[in-house]
């Protein structure tokens, strides 16, 4: 979807959100791996809460944009496959807190 | 400054997620039961293969037990986590071993099961001395070890055992208790605690199974 351009310039913070961040079950994955070094996909299929299939829409969606990195290997010949967070996933996390404190800011002036 | 208490809030949280599977607790029953065993019998060997034997078991029995249903996971490495970690554990082992080099002895109407190991005749007056406080040494011991455990882990019951441990071996020096029996008790409680734990973690994280997975594709595709 193309971003907005709003007619109005004060919902332009709005407009300039990371749509690939901007749904709750994406920013919980990144969250969750903004707070470990590695994970799998159980471990993030346990603490999200979210469905194996859904998790994996969104763990593409997220690959997709650069912001994890997904492994894969084998440990005693059974296959894991491990998500890490991206410098470039890092860094959006910090531009979308930094764009959403300047949204809540603006709304409540 | 509020959003990284959050982060830091989840990442605690998520770290202790980990050992709730009641795993710390029973290789620390194990491990009061090596001491308490090795005690009454007098034989260190079953110190070695009680005790501390069972150290060895954790990460597989992690592997094979907590991993396949909570998930693997890496946590960012802590400098002051690591540093007290690194410091505990020879603490522990250490204080154990000194403790029962110097206080060590086969209680009276206890025959042996295996060699016994004899104490030094060096220091006797002091050795005597130490072997009048066995319990209350445990105790502190216990306090020392659980303590920095739990400072490094922030696991909140081992502070409680780290009190609970003290009082228990105060308790048992003052009824002049063989340092054994206040052992064994430690080890019953942190072992019933632990079969708890495992038990509640086993029933909220089940094995995925094939069918939950192909459920769930079918959810996601329905949806």
């Amino acid at each position: 979807m193309p971003p907005a351009d709003p007619k109005n310039k004060n919902l332009q913070p709005i407009a300039d959100l990371d749509r690939a961040l901007h749904a709750p079950a994406r920013l919980m994955i990144l969250a969750m791996l903004h707070v470990v070094e590695n994970a799998d996909f159980t471990f993030l299929m346990r603490q999200t809460g979210l469905t194996r299939g859904n998790l994996s829409t969104h763990l593409s969606k997220l690959e997709e944009e650069g912001y994890i990195d997904i492994k894969k290997k084998f440990v005693a010949k059974k296959p894991r496959t491990l998500i890490r967070l991206t410098d470039g996933g890092r860094s959006a996390i910090q531009t979308y807190r930094k764009n959403m404190r300047q949204v809540i800011d603006d709304l409540l002036e | 400054m509020a959003e990284e208490k959050q982060f830091k809030r989840l990442e605690s949280k998520t770290y202790l997620s980990h050992h709730q599977d009641g795993l710390l607790d029973v290789l620390i029953g194990q491990i009061m039961l090596g001491l308490g065993f090795g005690m009454a019998s007098g034989w260190i060997g079953g110190l070695a293969i009680l005790g501390f034997f069972p150290i060895a078991l954790y990460v597989p029995l992690k592997n094979r037990i907590t991993i396949p249903r909570l998930g693997y996971v890496e946590f960012i490495p802590k400098a002051s986590r690591e540093a007290l970690l690194k410091i505990a554990y020879p603490l522990f082992f250490c204080t154990c071993m000194v403790i029962f080099l110097l206080v060590a002895r086969v209680p009276e109407g206890v025959t042996p099961v295996a060699p016994v190991w004899t104490p030094s005749e060096a220091w006797p007056a002091f050795r005597l001395w130490l072997q009048g406080k066995e319990s209350l040494l445990f105790g502190l011991a216990m306090f020392i070890v659980f303590g920095v455990v739990g400072m490094a882990t922030k696991i909140r019951r081992l502070f409680a055992y780290a009190l609970l441990g003290l009082m228990i071996m105060v308790g048992g020096q003052l009824f002049h208790l063989r340092t054994f029996i206040p052992l064994f008790v430690m080890a019953g409680i942190t072992y019933a605690v632990g079969i708890i734990m495992l038990i509640q973690f086993l029933r909220k994280y089940p094995i995925m199974s094939e069918e939950n997975l192909i459920g769930d594709r079918d959810n996601h595709a329905s949806s």
